[in-house]
């Protein structure tokens, strides 16, 4: 027994030796198996994730700047829709955290591994997320954003980030026009299945929107600078960037709005403002693109008025995003710039070029064109039966001759067209929300009182900004009602 | 042969060798029996001096050992009873009269770390201990919750009054600023250590949920659940940092370590135990009687003027001759529980055993829910030889639980919406759909809990196996190896239409939760004499821990044929896998001097290495030292006589902690929504493969991660009076955490949501005093009072200054933070406008204003104190007992009471269609004069005049309650002489019969996120507590 006493005593202190010195080995366990190391990830698993957050950014974005743009309006009334202050913080959670962030990685690991493809794709959806936080909240990081080393990053003001946007998407065209790269986009381009002419294309479209958004600095140029950018520009529908929702991943006004909206989290409906300027009540013409981007509550109605909700209140509306509305099917897409909107830029730029006012009638012939190629392309977008379309495009309310067009046409139509798109706010702040140009455009109901009858110019930072990044945010915050530098003359 | 045959059998299974012993020499029996009555003494433990052979007495305090040397000494001790030693003569029967000693009456035997034990006398630090009845007295078959009222200063929670429900306990204080971080003591049982996770699972919807934590959907059951408390011999509570110093990082928040019932050589022993209860929700809110549903006093119309078919909220017109339904108490039906018990226990010649089973079927107060549990024990221990001897056993847990939801969208806040027109019970439609007052606005509570259940079913097996060798007199080694693993299967279902399924066309969820805890622990154990009057005891070893948790699961949506709920029977499924490893070694060495009995000193170091932390920083060394001083034993002194005992004590002690795996570095990993696109359909040929899609993981670990320290010092006196008939134990103690690992929010413009980093501390101080007091003790009738008294702040003292606020729990209108100044438990909202001068502010509109332009400190959700008195009443074989507790302070939201309150439901908002002025000042200073009616409408349901200031929201929730009363009987012993009882007592118990409290709402002990979350002062959307009546018996056969 003593023997095997001692013999335990020793196997005991040999094992312990034995765990103490391979303790190292035993202990190195500390690595994630369910995830993967930033060497081990790859352009065509970044690139997917960039897209699918700008998209959802992009829907962010659109459910709280679409209801100052009178589209939408909360259910119950109040809140965005009577320009209560508003933060849009996921979007910026979508676009800095998700979006940006890994398009920056991306752009990175281009870079190293000569893949001038990716980039080219990288840089246009860098320049599309800055020019979407900018138009929302004016000053937003940049150039120190993205790094580990900097928690708190300071913001870049919107005349250096719209400086930014143009230099990235003059890049974006000289990478996409390399004829070689080490590795190029495919399948995993959610938006054009590595179509490298479409992403040229797409880039001409957004550095047209660039330009057209100084339209209230300097008219002239911009209508310029724009026209200049649209050769080279979308040629058809098919050249629209938007990401299509499928069954499984749902179009979020799917089933974040026209889904929810039948249970008991209401969210938005139908402006007015928008459906009186598609049932013949603003404009005295039926647009048959209502029924198709609106649903009647309950569906067997009888009321023949179709009607949406008064601005900044809950009720006279009988229309709803349903789950057969063209833009809140569970397949929709979710557009990011469209031909239709490139149409309209161009009719704008033409108007303008045109020594055009918001209160002056006639353009050149190729503006006119434009604004019925606007309306068409619109029009096949969502499916308007052919007879509608030519009824529509043909009466003397829309077809009004190149000598009698308005920009009070032009912004009408694009403003319906953009349905859902929060651009239209662009459009209405350098437009000054004149009535001349969006007719019977007024404040809505309940209007924030602290703007003191001023229409709203802007979302503020969100909450996680000042506790987190307080000092900077803090900085560049500015009052609701103070245009941002863009849209000031 | 028979039961030499089990006996044989149980050996084998247990230790798979067997040995015969060799050294027989005598075998020694006799019956050992009170100096008072004469009754025999159950429980003395009979020693062999020299030896590690030994007895404990049985219920008639008879014993028997073997393989007693000639001339040994035979001890017979018992905690309250002088210690006897016994030469042996020439008789093999030896009996033995125990008289009561008052010196140790009174003084327990604590479990330490490693389950060391110790005479409470000798410890340095403060330490509880819970015995086996007073475990059952409790009637909780939750073990947590059966220690509630019975530890100074534990913060129990029940999550909620659903069938197993999660039970949350703090001993200390909250010590992490990690709002994930954990904050639970260790959780060993015979050594080992035992998950007591409470798993919450994926159980929402990828669209269609605003739930703020996937925790508040169900009180998931917190895993000590599994123990049966029958199985208990006793309980120690081990508080703070230098009762734990032996178990390091692990018991940074405490230890409880739980002793099961073991063996006794002799004859067989059964017990049997069965009882009966029924449960009741124990306080409903108050509704209003006045009005039935619509809006702004009239009856909902639709936009064309006809009649609503939308109906919801009730301030609609004067309820006339409606009738009303109080569903916010009707929803509930009678529960009920039936718990079976049967043990089995025996043992001869150095062997010994116990065999236990049971089964405990519960169905709820939710029509549906229910809990079943069974449980299967086997401890036995062997004694090899003179200086080997083994022990072991292993664990059996089956549990199936069916819950119902709580949290947004659940059965409870659709309760908390329901009109008070029309009865929630009236939920079916002939076809089984469902039928809801308020279309599809929300459901029916009734239908919802009938047709969405959740289900979990939990297999565990724990086993653990010493070996024991005492090498000489004064050497002994143990070796104990553990294994704790348990599987957790669930399902969950959620029909199409309803408020949560909707947007994804129904759902159902299976997930497969596994754990495993391997525990091994080396001790060598040093006793021997310094000189005549110093004993030393050293201890050193090793102990290593991995852990290992994994969640394998699917959610699949949009159902096809509707009521199947298979994951094939989906058009899009969700795949989801957790996995999370960790290992821990420590070595350690803990030195205790005892001098003549009166003075104490201990000092204890440990070093840890862990897997969590970088390499270089994994490595940590902390120390603990402590003194106690038994004034009361010095010899020569003369205390005055009415004090019989006196001591001081007094400790200092660090431990160290990693942190969760896997926060160190930067990873990337799959995006939530990919793989992009559903799967490849054959039948479509333009179908394409999901695309994956990768992103950066948003939270960051720097790369020089530290452990956390936690410091504390705690001193503490003990006094026993008028021959230990009163007595007192009070402690104060300060600690803090610091270092601390948490996540701190960074700006997402960093591409990163947090940063995992050392940046903050969290002190702890407070007193815990325990009172003990007999007012009455006759040979017949004994009285018996203890009263358990705590009063604990909680500081955050530092946060980093890139920090700024920890929020533990965002409830919207109420927050739960951790801000650096503030303390522990502070709740920020939003509050009404007021005056310079501190009156209400009254607007243009003659409305109150809430100033929703920033969240202010608006209260406290821990108590002031907690404290309990329970009182023994005993008169021959009659005992009653009672428990009462008293929490006051600490502030509750109660989230289903604002649903209630916007919608009319509730007494508060009865006044309406009156004119009002509010009182207050205008904007100028004069007092408000501006009249108003109140349709309920313009203002209870109004966010910016009424439902989100905290002042509305945040309500006292300091309580007074009856916890336990019990009633027991045992027959006397000489009925039963003749029957094959050696024991029958009956039993009577309630539960939670009285409740007092200011708060409203149901009873606020209620945690809405679970147990094992740290967002303390919310309630109100989880099936409400119960009150419960339960009869038992109790038989013991010879």
């Amino acid at each position: 027994m003593k023997i095997n006493l001692q013999k335990i005593g020793l196997a005991s202190l040999a094992a312990l030796m034995l765990g103490m010195s391979s303790c190292s080995d035993y202990l190195d366990i500390n690595t994630d198996p369910t995830a993967i190391s930033e060497s081990q990830v790859t352009m065509a698993a970044l690139l997917p994730t960039v897209i699918e957050a700008t998209s959802q950014a992009n829907y962010q974005y659109a459910f709280s700047i679409n209801q100052v743009a009178q589209h939408i309006n909360g259910v119950t009334g109040g809140g965005i829709s009577s320009h209560a202050e508003f933060r849009i913080s996921s979007a910026w959670t979508f676009a800095y955290l998700t979006a940006m962030s890994n398009v920056n990685t991306l752009l990175s690991r281009a870079q190293e591994l000569n893949a001038p493809h990716y980039a080219g794709v990288g840089k246009t959806l860098m320049a599309y997320n800055l020019l979407m936080a900018t138009d929302a909240w004016e000053n937003v990081p940049y150039t120190q954003a993205f790094s580990i080393s900097n928690l708190k990053p300071g913001y870049d003001s919107q005349e250096s980030i719209y400086a930014t946007v143009n230099r990235l998407l003059n890049e974006a065209t000289a990478d996409l026009n390399q004829a070689t790269s080490a590795f190029s986009p495919s399948t995993d381009d959610l938006a054009f299945s590595g179509d490298r002419a479409k992403w040229r294309r797409v880039v001409q479209a957004l550095k047209a929107r660039v330009a057209i958004h100084g339209s209230l600095k300097n008219g002239a140029t911009a209508a310029t600078n724009a026209l200049a950018a649209l050769t080279g520009g979308m040629t058809s529908n098919a050249d629209d960037l938007q990401v299509l929702g499928n069954t499984k991943n749902l179009n979020p006004w799917h089933s974040g709005v026209a889904l929810a909206n039948t249970t008991g989290n209401l969210t938005i409906r139908h402006s007015a403002q928008l459906v009186n300027a598609m049932n013949g009540v603003t404009y005295g013409i039926w647009d048959p693109r209502l029924p198709l981007i609106a649903g009647r509550v309950p569906a067997n109605a009888n009321a023949t008025i179709w009607s949406g909700n008064e601005p900044g209140t809950g009720i006279g509306g009988n229309v709803d995003l349903v789950a057969t509305s063209w833009h809140s099917r569970n397949v929709s897409p979710i557009q990011f710039i469209t031909f239709a909107e490139q149409k309209f830029i161009q009719a704008e730029a033409e108007f303008l070029k045109n020594s055009g006012t918001a209160s002056s009638k006639g353009t050149t012939a190729a503006g006119y064109q434009a604004y019925l190629d606007g309306i068409k392309a619109s029009m096949d977008k969502i499916g308007v039966a052919d007879t509608a379309k030519t009824r529509y495009l043909g009466s003397p309310l829309i077809a009004v001759g190149v000598s009698n067009l308005t920009l009070g046409h032009i912004m009408a139509e694009k403003w319906k067209a953009l349905f859902l798109n929060p651009e239209v706010w662009n459009d209405m702040r350098r437009w000054e929300y004149n009535p001349l140009v969006y007719k019977d455009l007024e404040l809505p109901n309940g209007h924030n009182v602290e703007l003191g009858g001023k229409w709203i110019q802007r979302a503020q930072y969100p909450d996680s900004e000042f506790t987190r990044n307080g000092p900077n945010a803090t900085a560049n915050q500015k009052p609701l009602a103070d245009p941002m530098w863009i849209f000031k003359k | 042969m028979h039961k030499k045959y089990i006996h044989l059998a149980l050996t084998l299974f247990v230790f798979c060798l067997y040995t015969t012993s060799v050294w027989a020499q005598r075998s020694i029996s006799g019956r050992v029996t009170s100096a008072e009555d004469g009754s025999g003494l159950p429980g003395v433990s009979i020693a062999v001096s020299g030896t590690s052979t030994g007895a404990i007495s049985d219920v008639d305090g008879n014993y028997s050992i073997t393989n007693v040397p000639n001339d040994a000494t035979l001890v017979f001790s018992m905690i309250g009873f002088a210690t006897q030693n016994i030469t042996l003569g020439a008789s093999n029967i030896v009996n033995v009269v125990l008289a009561e000693d008052a010196l140790t009456l009174g003084e327990v035997t604590i479990t330490g770390a490693f389950g060391i034990k110790r005479d409470a006398r000798g410890l340095t630090y403060s330490a509880q201990k819970v015995t086996a009845s007073e475990i059952l007295a409790a009637n909780e078959q939750n073990l947590l919750g059966a220690l509630q009222g019975k530890v100074a200063g534990a913060l129990i929670n029940t999550s909620s009054g659903a069938p197993g429900a999660g039970v949350n306990i703090v001993l200390r204080g909250i010590n992490s600023l990690d709002p994930s971080g954990d904050n639970q003591p260790l959780i060993v049982v015979d050594g080992v250590i035992l998950s007591n996770a409470t798993n919450v699972g994926n159980v929402l919807p990828s669209a269609g949920t605003n739930a703020f934590t996937a925790g508040e959907q169900f009180s998931n059951s917190n895993r000590l659940a599994d123990i049966n408390p029958n199985d208990i011999e006793d309980i120690s509570v081990l508080k703070g940092p230098a009762a734990t110093a032996l178990y390091g990082s692990l018991a940074q928040n405490g230890a409880i370590i739980i002793t099961t019932k073991k063996g006794q050589e002799g004859k067989s022993t059964i017990q049997f135990s069965s009882s009966y209860g029924t449960d009741e929700i124990n306080k409903s809110p108050d509704i209003q009687t006045g009005y039935r549903e619509g809006i702004s006093g009239r009856i909902r119309i639709n936009a064309d003027n006809s009649v609503g078919t939308t109906k919801f909220s009730d301030y609609g017109p004067p309820i006339g001759n409606n009738p009303i339904y109080n569903n916010l108490r009707d929803l509930f039906v009678a529960g009920n529980r039936f718990k079976n018990d049967l043990s089995i226990t025996g043992g001869s010649k150095g062997f010994n055993y116990l065999l236990s089973g049971s089964a405990f079927n519960q169905n709820g107060v939710i029509p549906g829910t229910g809990f079943d549990r069974y449980t299967g024990r086997l401890n036995a221990g062997y004694t090899v030889n003179r200086w080997l001897s083994l022990s072991g056993g292993v664990a059996y847990t089956n549990s199936a639980n069916t819950s119902a939801n709580g949290g947004d969208k659940s059965v409870i806040s659709a309760l908390s919406y329901h009109s008070n027109t029309y009865d929630v019970n009236d939920y079916i439609n002939p076809n089984g759909s469902i039928k809801s007052y308020a279309g599809t606005l929300i459901d029916n509570p009734r239908w919802l809990a009938e047709f969405a259940p959740y289900r979990s079913k939990v297999d565990r097996y724990s086993s653990q196996i010493a070996a024991d060798a005492k090498v000489n007199s004064w050497l002994s080694f143990r070796y104990q190896v553990g294994l704790d693993q348990y599987t957790d299967v669930r399902k969950y279902n959620m029909p199409n239409g309803t408020d949560v399924g909707t947007q994804v066309g129904g759902f159902t969820t299976n997930e497969n939760f596994s754990s495993r805890v391997l525990t091994s622990n080396l001790l060598a154990t040093i006793q021997t004499n310094l000189g005549s009057s110093t004993k030393l005891r050293f201890l050193a070893g090793n102990s290593v821990i991995d852990n290992r948790y994994e969640n394998v699961g699917a959610r699949g949506e949009g159902l096809v044929i509707p009521g199947f709920y298979d994951i094939t029977n989906t058009r899009n499924i969700f795949p989801f896998y957790d996995f999370a490893q960790s290992r821990l070694v420590g070595v350690f060495g803990d030195l205790n001097l005892d001098y003549k009995g009166f003075a104490y000193l201990s000092a204890s170091a440990r070093n840890d290495w862990t897997s969590t932390l970088p390499e270089g920083n994994n490595s940590f060394f902390y120390p603990s030292v402590g003194a106690g001083f038994v004034f009361s034993e010095i010899p020569n002194l003369t205390l005055p006589a009415f004090i019989s005992y006196g001591k001081i004590r007094a400790s200092y002690a660090e431990t160290g902690k990693g942190t969760s795996p896997y926060r160190v570095g930067s990873y990337f990993e799959t995006a939530p929504r990919f793989p992009y696109g559903p799967p490849r359909n054959a039948a479509d040929a333009t179908s394409r493969d999901p695309i994956p899609g990768f992103r950066q993981r948003v939270t960051v670990g720097v790369p020089n991660l530290r452990p956390e320290r936690t410091q504390g010092v705690e001193f503490g006196i003990e006094m026993m009076f008028a021959k230990r008939r009163f007595g007192f134990d009070v402690t104060y103690f300060d600690q803090k955490t610091i270092d601390q690992i948490f996540p701190v929010p960074v700006s997402n413009a960093s591409g990163y949501a947090s940063v995992v980093t050392n940046a903050g501390t969290i002190r702890n101080k407070g007193i815990e005093i325990s009172l003990n007091l007999t007012p009455v003790k006759t040979p017949n009738f004994t009285w018996d009072m203890k009263v358990n008294f705590a009063r604990l702040r909680g500081t955050v003292e530092k946060v980093d200054t890139s920090v700024g606020t920890v929020t533990v729990f965002d409830g919207a209108w109420i927050n739960s933070r951790l801000v650096a100044g503030g303390r522990v438990g502070d709740l920020y909202g939003y509050r009404f406008r007021y005056a310079n001068d501190g009156q209400l502010l009254i607007g243009a509109d003659g409305f109150p204003i809430v100033d929703q332009s920033k969240f202010v400190l608006a209260g406290n959700a821990m108590p002031d104190f907690t404290s309990a008195l329970i009182n023994t009443f005993s008169w021959k074989g009659l005992s009653l007992s009672f428990q009462v507790e008293w929490k006051q302070g600490g502030d509750v939201y109660d989230m289903g009471m604002r649903n209630a309150t916007r919608n009319g439901i509730l007494k508060e908002t009865e006044r309406r269609h009156e004119q009002a002025v509010f009182k207050g000042v205008k904007a100028d200073g004069t007092p408000n004069t501006t009249v108003v009616e109140i349709d309920g409408d313009n203002f209870y349901r109004s966010t910016v005049r009424y439902n989100s200031a905290s002042e509305i929201l945040l309500q006292d929730a300091s309580w007074f309650r009856l916890r336990v009363v019990s009633l027991s009987y045992s027959l006397p012993k000489k009925w039963l002489s003749t029957s094959p009882l050696g024991a029958l007592s009956f039993n009577l118990t309630g539960n939670n019969l009285y409740l007092n409290t200011p708060y409203k709402g149901y009873d606020p002990e209620s945690l809405q996120n679970g147990a094992g979350n740290n967002a303390f002062g919310f309630s109100g959307l989880t099936t409400p507590a119960v009150r419960s009546i339960n009869f038992g018996l109790n038989a013991t056969f010879k």
